[in-house]
């Protein structure tokens, strides 16, 4: 690459590196930039006149944001060889720079990750400048990884093992106060004040010349006690795996690498946390979640629409009608992020209690700290109410969130016609309505889309954005705008039953349903579900979100797709018979007791039994396939049809919307890690149950050519080292 | 009876109690606790082994000072695990009784190698913060007991005290710190300490950072009353400041130092506690100095170096006055109106002085003794080894 890291001396014999890379907001450390560190490194080796090194980056308020991540993502294919070295390029590099002939000073201004936390750990003394942006963190077990550059090693010597546990672990974000408290750093300056600061302290390291001692203190054991080290890591490794369910094998890897090391020398230490990393670098998980990281940032990124003639337009005020729930959720999401909101219902008690819900909303992010009383006010102030309709009439957009009845929905739009401005959009929180349908009824059909907010709107960051036939594309646009203005992750939908979410989670609820009704015991049912990575079974989910919810967005589900729908007979038993889940007490388990625990219900088995069609023995196995195989081929089908502009769309909606687990890369990164042709073989097993078997021609076609819906990234160069 | 040593002598500079400039302003009390504790054993090079428990002075003990503050700070010395550390409150007293306790556990034959000392960290916790008594003590007594500045305004009207000689003994207090400072007569106690310098920059520092070269009788007789403002005479400069520090001495029985083949300081040749009506508790010195003169069959004419705290110079000159002493063999290198008096730190600051002016000075007999909020007295004799 070359040009990347300049080389000036200062007064007093010190030497400034500096880390820049033109052409790119951030620095990141990718296999040329190594290599350029290295050259340096050899010449600053043969240097033993200079009286220190500052190391600093030419980003202002950039540090570095860590290793590259392209040449991170083809580590999933690469050979154990090619791990090694890009491992071993890391480790021999720092450990170079950690005995470079005088002291050194890392000078970080910005966001220092990953990679570029290793590189300043490898350094004498890290001064951090006092700028809100920045903050030192080893993040790598986000993206299934640990941090493989010695950082599992280097960390907990300096700061102790347990803020070291917690930075690797969580990835935390630790900022210039906290890094000086932990001694991750010697203090906390203002930015252009750095480069004074560690002139200084490089003089008076000189001077007492205890660096050389510290250096050969941090390079021994950390002398933990064997109860010391026995009680810190069975407690750590407790609440890993409590967080990660097992799930997630990194956080517990680093955590290994730190037990294992942390007792020894640092050059064996090392040693153990590349052996370790060597495991973790090629397994699937890491590939799924990097792979996940880059599917995220494209559709964070994703305008909505194709062409790029339609701008988005402003939205200045945003209307909300009915001030429910999801209504008062929907209007504190917009006030909360400053764009005005009108909240509109039939009488004063209900606006009285959406005021009250739209607080709570505040409040419960104060109690955390996520929030202070002044956006509480800010957000009151921005909120306005009425009884009248007339309030929308300077609304840019309205967004309709009463009860989920088309009737009730399309004769409130015929009231609206006479009220909403020229140019207004008018939106539909429906979860489940044909918006195309109810487009006939709004009083312009280009100006009518659907926005699907999932409950709670505070918490859940998924908004399915509908397009009808009708509505135009400047429509969409404006709305994929507006949601990710407060916050959200839209996703573009084209109109069909159940959209993307319910299309795909329905069938997979039905699905649960009748296991039950053939003879797969209930928690079986739920347990193959959380197993695989969901946050709650199927089973329980209908408690939760009301079973004749279910029953009514299945009967809706049933209408549109006949072919390879089921019907599920005992919804609607339990339905007539009062059992509608949580909310009533019971549905398929009973909830007793003051925080309403679900229990196993004797009553329930009635029910059952009248909806019985077998008592046939399943294995987990079964259970799982036909509750993920369904969801998976109607996801395959779904994407035939055009619902979404990709599969990352299917991921992003499925773990935002369902909770699909990560780790697995989401539902068609699970399909891509198992292999299509396993698929269609493992569906064909269950063909006789129905067409909701029956793999589509994509994944036929897949299957036969061995192609993937995420194409494996090949990259010249793995982690740092050249293949 | 097994008779204490005490070993070696050391404290931190003193530092202002303030959010902007203080140098300790972002230093932990624990923190600091623990790098005088190491600071003193690798001066001494006593096997952290022997150590038996660290007994630790300190008033507000809650935060960054709670949960005792004493195994807190020996954790993160470095000390073995092995060795205890017990949290002391007498208020200002606190770590004057804490090596008062030492000599105690020895005689009665029970730990024997110990740390004493103290610490507060009058910024980051407040004198007076969650302070909530209850009601019954005031049945009898004004609530303003509470307030030392009207206690030591009582003393002023009762024992004929007047501005001008407070505002005298508060100049005394910080040219004779400021000598003692330029002579290098501190060297010997002070631990270099990181903090922030001058320049807001963390520095390695060695000074007290209250003493006042340039303090003038004209400065300090314009200030006004600071708790008295209708009337009273005791002022934030003739009172002592609020500050963070820390102090402490190695003490262990004379056996053992023999033992060890080390040169202590000094024994401890008496102790006393006295208590006083709390609206005088700046007398406290008065019975509790007479009763440790009667415990070691001494008169104070006997006594070479007086450590008298400063809490507030009305409160010193009352208690010279009471006791019949004059001024030449107390404080002679300033008190805690210049040095600072962290609540806690205070008593064993008050002791490591007295060790080093009588090690520096050849004297023989030593005598520590400090007022106590809410009516008390502590007094600690000293004899030098031969």
């Amino acid at each position: 690459m070359g040009g990347v890291l300049q080389f000036e001396e200062l007064d007093g014999n010190i030497g400034l590196l500096t880390f820049d890379i033109p052409d790119q907001n951030v620095n990141t450390l990718s296999s040329p930039v190594l290599r350029e560190l290295s050259q340096h490194v050899d010449d600053l080796e043969q240097r033993p006149d200079l009286q220190g090194l500052l190391l600093q980056s030419g980003k202002a308020g950039q540090f570095i944001a860590g290793a590259d991540l392209k040449e991170l993502e083809s580590l999933a294919g690469a050979s154990a060889e090619q791990v090694e070295r890009g491992v071993a390029a890391g480790h021999d590099l720092f450990a170079r720079i950690s005995q470079l002939p005088f002291p050194t000073v890392a000078l970080i201004d910005g966001a220092c990750m990953g990679g570029g936390t290793e590189l300043v750990l490898a350094l004498d003394v890290r001064i951090v400048s006092d700028n809100p942006k920045t903050r030192i963190a080893l993040p790598e077990v986000n993206v299934g990884l640990i941090p493989g550059w010695g950082g599992t090693q280097r960390l907990p010597r300096l700061v102790g093992i347990h803020h070291a546990i917690n930075m690797i672990t969580t990835g935390e974000l630790v900022a210039p106060e906290k890094a000086v408290s932990i001694g991750l750093a010697f203090d906390a300056v203002a930015a252009d004040q750095l480069i004074d600061e560690g002139l200084r302290l490089i003089s008076q390291l000189q001077g007492s010349g205890d660096w050389k001692q510290r250096r050969e203190q941090l390079a021994q054991p950390l002398g933990l006690s064997e109860d010391q080290w026995n009680f810190t890591f069975a407690v750590t490794e407790g609440q890993v795996m409590g967080k990660t369910r097992g799930q997630y094998p990194a956080p517990l890897m680093a955590v290994r690498a730190m037990k294992e090391g942390i007792n020894l020398p640092l050059e064996e230490g090392l040693q153990v946390e590349r052996t370790i990393a060597r495991e973790i670098m090629r397994s699937p998980t890491a590939a799924n979640l990097i792979g996940l990281f880059f599917r995220k940032n494209s559709v964070s990124r994703d305008p909505g629409i194709n062409s790029s003639e339609h701008e988005p337009r402003s939205v200045g005020r945003v209307g909300v009608l009915g001030a429910g729930l999801m209504g008062a959720g929907i209007a504190a999401a917009h006030a909360r992020r400053g764009i005005a909101a009108a909240m509109v219902d039939i009488d004063n008690d209900r606006l009285a209690a959406g005021i009250s819900s739209a607080r709570h909303v505040v409040e419960s992010r104060i109690s955390i700290g996520r929030a202070t009383p002044d956006d509480l006010a800010e957000m009151l102030g921005l909120l306005s109410t009425s009884v009248s309709h007339q309030i929308f009439s300077d609304c840019d957009v309205v967004i309709e969130a009463v009860t989920e009845n088309e009737e009730l929905k399309t004769s409130l739009y015929g009231q609206l016609a006479g009220v909403l401005g020229d140019d207004a959009i008018l939106a539909s929180n429906t979860s489940t309505i044909s918006v195309t349908r109810m487009a006939r009824a709004a009083p312009n059909p280009e100006r009518f889309i659907g926005m699907h907010f999932f409950s709670p709107v505070d918490r859940m960051a998924l908004v399915e954005v509908i397009r009808g036939e009708q509505t135009s594309e400047a429509v969409v646009a404006t709305l994929v705008n507006v949601a990710r203005r407060i916050g959200k992750t839209p996703i573009v939908v084209n109109d069909c039953a159940g959209f993307l979410v319910n299309r795909l989670l329905m069938p997979y609820m039905a699905e649960a349903v009748l296991l039950l009704t053939e003879g797969a015991d209930m928690d079986d049912v739920d347990t193959a579900a959380t197993r695989f990575g969901m946050p709650v079974g199927p089973i329980a989910l209908h408690d939760m979100v009301g079973i004749d919810v279910a029953c009514f967005a299945g009967r809706v589900m049933a209408d549109a797709w006949s072919d390879r729908s089921v019907e599920t007979k005992l919804l609607e038993e339990l339905v007539a018979a009062g059992r509608l889940g949580k909310k009533s007490g019971s549905g398929f388990r009973k909830f007793t007791g003051r925080k309403g625990r679900p229990a196993s219900d004797p009553e329930f088995q009635q029910y059952l039994e009248r909806c019985r069609v077998n008592d046939a023995d399943f294995t987990m196995d079964e259970i799982t396939d036909r509750l993920f195989l369904t969801m998976l081929l109607e996801a395959v089908r779904a994407l035939e049809d055009g619902i979404v502009s990709g599969p990352a769309h299917v991921d992003m909606g499925m773990i935002l919307g369902t909770g699909f687990p990560a780790f697995r890369g989401g539902l068609m990164g699970w399909c891509d890690e198992t292999g299509a042709a396993t698929i269609v073989e493992r569906a064909s097993r269950y063909a006789p149950l129905g067409k909701r078997f029956e793999p589509s021609q994509l994944l036929r076609d897949m299957a036969g050519s061995g192609e993937r819906f995420y194409p494996r990234k090949t990259s010249e160069t793995v982690f740092g080292a050249e293949l | 009876m097994r008779a204490a040593v005490i070993v070696d002598a050391a404290r931190t500079p003193i530092g202002r109690a303030s959010a902007d400039q203080g140098i300790y302003r972002d230093v932990r009390a624990d923190d600091l606790s623990a790098h005088v504790i190491r600071s003193l054993i690798e001066r001494t090079q006593v096997e952290p082994n022997l150590v038996e428990d660290i007994r630790w002075g300190c008033v507000q003990q809650q935060g960054e000072q709670g949960f005792d503050v004493a195994r807190v700070a020996g954790l993160i010395s470095g000390l073995p695990i092995e060795t205890g550390g017990v949290t002391i409150n007498r208020n200002c007293a606190s770590s004057l009784q804490a090596i008062n306790d030492c000599a105690m556990s020895i005689a009665a034959e029970c730990e024997d190698v110990q740390i004493a000392g103290g610490v507060e960290h009058m910024d980051h916790i407040p004198m007076t913060k969650d302070y909530d008594p209850s009601p019954a003590l005031f049945r009898r007594n004004s609530e303003a007991i509470m307030h030392m500045g009207l206690t030591a305004e009582y003393l002023a009207v009762k024992y004929e005290i007047g501005r001008r000689q407070q505002d005298e003994f508060a100049l005394r207090s910080h040219q004779l710190s400021a000598a003692a400072t330029s002579a290098g007569e501190f060297a010997g106690e002070v631990m270099p300490t990181w903090g922030r310098n001058d320049a807001g920059r963390r520095d390695v520092l060695t000074r007290d950072q209250c003493i006042r070269e340039d303090c003038s009788l004209e400065g300090l007789s314009a200030l006004p009353p600071a708790f008295n403002p209708a009337g009273g005479s005791v002022t934030a400069g003739n009172s002592s400041p609020t500050n963070v520090g820390a102090a402490a001495l190695l003490i262990m029985s004379e056996d053992k130092a023999g033992e060890l083949g080390l040169q202590p300081m000094a024994r401890i040749r008496a102790m006393a506690v006295a208590g006083v009506e709390p609206c005088e508790m700046g007398i406290g010195p008065v019975p509790a100095v007479q009763k440790a003169l009667r415990r070691a069959r001494l008169t104070l004419d006997e006594i070479d170096c007086i450590e008298l705290n400063e809490a507030f110079a009305v409160q010193v000159l009352s208690v010279l006055k009471l006791l019949e002493i004059d001024d030449s063999r107390v404080n002679t290198r300033g008190g805690a109106i210049a040095i600072g008096h962290p609540l806690g730190a205070s008593g064993a600051r008050i002791a490591v002085t007295l060790l080093h002016r009588l090690r520096d000075t050849g004297a023989r007999f030593g005598l520590a003794t400090m007022c106590v909020g809410q009516g008390q007295g502590v007094a600690t004799i000293f004899e030098t080894c031969d």
